[in-house]
């Protein structure tokens, strides 16, 4: 009887044992020592491919897969290789929303870009409902409130402090308080007038001026007098798209006042610039302090990318996608993990942390998720650009 | 207000209609002999821009040898769309409009494939033949390149309206529109009429793009936008007016610009079609529709 117990005792410990075995092994589709299932991890972006932003997203997603080649050479993220799955939102809300849930579906472990501005406030409640992470460079202010978008995190300066920054440049530099603003009447250009008039009023300077047009427009001479008209000093060029017809109609009525623009004006129009690039400045978030090099971390993901897609004006944007790609790299190495909550967590406690280079540093938490420092936003000249043609720091 | 902003908004809007002008006078063409509006004449103008682009910008050939490949091109583009979209509409006994969607698929077809072909590239401006620096006439401020548009709105016009009032072929096109089977009983061939409008179509669509290209840049997403502004001309001109169609054409531009004066420029769109309901309500047929009698 006592034997019979005894061989009862065994087999049990032995079914035990084989069931916590395969518990912790999954039956051989993961590995024992992570939370990560075997295979590549997927990584998520939703770009637009065509239409009047193509040539946004389709430089993104040039410099998105060089960028997934240089990490996985590198051994990927935590000994996995990564997928990039990249889907053509079409610049369509309706479709980004079906491509955001398509990447859901494919149960995607982040995502590093979520759309335009056109779109990206219809994709992100897909992916904080579905609590897939995502780390992306967006300027929206909304991004920083971490309670409502708990699963996104931002490394871009975000608008507000931006247009604090290009009025007080306009004002203390250019000695300019009269500013009209002409807008390409998209969202992203609505968005960024209103925070400047909020800017302009608490900064001691006047929007004397609002005026917007249709990108596919054949001249945009009237709108640009009407804001010679109005006693502007300077213009505030916020727009995404045929920003060349602005600087076309500046030289045709003859009035050329300084051009405070964005990182927009980089893809859209610059080579319709031509001497107004010496009075023109854009904000930027990758800039080089005059005369002087990339630093070896920046250099570093530069060279090889650019020698495969070229030298083109998002090369500020690859450093900050390679850090989006890094920031998820470190999260689930940290945790170990593919855990939504605790890549989220993860984050959320990077403190003055850098990548891609130490001079671009994050700092998030749980309620601030914007993780780009205000100190850090700057003004650049449009022209000349540096190496990489990357922009020098105006002030 | 500053006078001078509505006399500048007046001149621009003027030049700016000869844009719309040239896609008018284009459908009205096609139309006089076919009864067809051709919704893919826009797109046919993209193909027109494009093309001078992709001969001055990216294979740097001379103006001329970039003239030469766009009135070749693009007339042969419109040759095929009547081959291909429009003639098997026509040969359909009784009134039929399949040519509408057919017409407006084949113009979506052409955006698509330059799409493809023009790549990843932002829409940039195309070499221009003329200096850059602006005309100045007293207060009033303009491009020569607007200027070379209504040049060409001009000529164009005076040459097409020759051809209807001088020639044989041209007399017997707006007979083949009046009917087509007595027009064939007098020998003349009524396929061959459809063919000539769209190759002369092509070839204002051709001579168009070329001269707006350094204006609208090489932007491929034009076409649709620029076919539905020559069609709100050619319906507040009159259906089958040449006149009309310019007319109509420079009252929009100018309506354009004085509503982007006044209101937001975001919806100049509604200028245009606002003019057309006024013109609508008081002349349905449109300001130079002339009235035809009818027997019963």
């Amino acid at each position: 009887m006592e034997r019979l117990t005894s061989r009862r005792t065994v087999v049990g410990a032995l079914v035990v044992a084989l069931i916590t075995l395969a518990a912790c092994g999954g039956g051989g589709k993961t590995k024992a020592t992570s939370g990560i299932p075997s295979g590549p991890i997927k990584i998520g972006a939703l770009l637009t491919l065509n239409g009047p932003l193509a040539a946004i997203g389709t430089a993104q997603k040039a410099n998105d897969e060089v960028l997934v080649q240089l990490l996985n050479g590198k051994g990927g993220i935590a000994g996995h290789q990564v997928q990039l799955i990249t889907l053509n939102d079409q610049g369509d809300p309706a479709t980004a929303v079906s491509g955001a849930q398509q990447l859901v579906s494919q149960h995607v472990a982040g995502v590093i870009y979520a759309g335009t501005s056109a779109t990206v406030t219809q994709t992100v409640p897909v992916f904080m409902k579905a609590k897939v992470p995502v780390v992306m460079l967006d300027p929206l202010d909304q991004w920083d409130n971490g309670k409502a978008y708990p699963y996104f995190f931002d490394n871009y300066p975000l608008n507000q402090p931006t247009t604090n920054v290009m009025v007080s440049f306009a004002r203390d530099t250019l000695h300019v308080t009269k500013l009209g603003v002409i807008g390409d009447g998209s969202t992203f250009a609505d968005t960024l007038t209103s925070d400047l008039k909020t800017s302009a009023s608490k900064g001691g300077a006047q929007i004397t001026s609002t005026v917007s047009y249709q990108p596919a427009a054949a001249d945009v001479s009237t709108q640009v007098r009407q804001v010679q008209s109005s006693g502007a000093g300077a213009v505030v060029l916020l727009a995404a798209a045929g920003m060349g017809h602005v600087y076309d109609a500046m030289r045709t009525i003859g009035w050329t006042p300084p051009i405070i623009t964005t990182a927009a004006s980089f893809f859209s129009g610059y080579s319709s610039l031509g001497n107004l690039g010496a009075t023109s400045y854009s904000n930027c978030a990758i800039a080089l302090p005059k005369g002087e090099q990339p630093d070896a971390g920046t250099t570093a993901v530069l060279e090889p990318t650019t020698a495969k897609t070229g030298v083109n004006p998002s090369v500020g944007q690859l450093v900050l996608t390679n850090d989006d790609l890094l920031i998820f790299k470190t999260a689930i190495e940290q945790t170990h993990s593919l855990d939504p909550a605790k890549i989220k967590s993860a984050i959320e406690g990077f403190k003055n942390r850098s990548f891609t280079s130490p001079a671009f540093r994050y700092t998030f938490s749980a309620t601030h998720h914007g993780g780009w420092p205000e100190s850090e936003i700057h003004i650049c000249n449009m022209a000349p650009l540096g190496p990489f043609d990357l922009p020098y720091i105006a002030q | 207000m500053d006078w001078r902003l509505l006399v500048n908004a007046i001149v621009t809007g003027l030049a700016i209609g000869a844009v719309y002008g040239l896609i008018a006078v284009g459908y009205t063409v096609v139309f006089n002999a076919t009864r067809v509006f051709n919704l893919a004449q826009g797109d046919l103008v993209m193909v027109g821009v494009l093309l001078t682009f992709w001969a001055l910008n990216v294979e740097h050939w001379p103006q001329a040898v970039a003239v030469a490949v766009v009135v070749v091109a693009v007339p042969t583009l419109a040759f095929v769309e009547e081959r291909l979209v429009v003639r098997p509409f026509l040969r359909r006994p009784g009134d039929n409009i399949g040519w509408f969607i057919s017409t407006l698929a084949f113009g979506l077809v052409l955006e698509t494939v330059v799409t493809l072909l023009y790549g990843n590239r932002p829409p940039v401006a195309v070499a221009s033949p003329l200096p850059k620096s602006a005309v100045h006439l007293g207060p009033i401020a303009t491009t020569p390149q607007l200027l070379l548009a209504l040049a060409t709105l001009v000529i164009s016009t005076v040459l097409v309206e020759a051809f209807y009032r001088r020639t044989w072929l041209g007399q017997a096109m707006r007979a083949t529109a009046d009917d087509r089977e007595v027009a064939a009983l007098r020998g003349i061939e009524p396929g061959r009429m459809s063919m000539l409008a769209f190759a002369i179509g092509g070839l204002l669509a051709a001579v168009g793009g070329y001269a707006v290209a350094p204006i609208v840049y090489a932007d491929v997403s034009i076409g649709l936008t620029y076919s539905i502004k020559g069609f709100i001309a050619l319906a507040v001109g009159g259906f089958g007016s040449i006149r009309g169609a310019i007319v109509g054409a420079l009252a929009i531009g100018v309506a354009e610009q004085v509503f982007d004066v006044y209101a937001d420029p975001r919806y100049e769109i509604l200028a245009g079609l606002g003019l057309l309901m006024v013109i609508l309500a008081v002349r349905p047929t449109g300001l130079f529709r002339t009235a035809v009698a009818r027997e019963i």
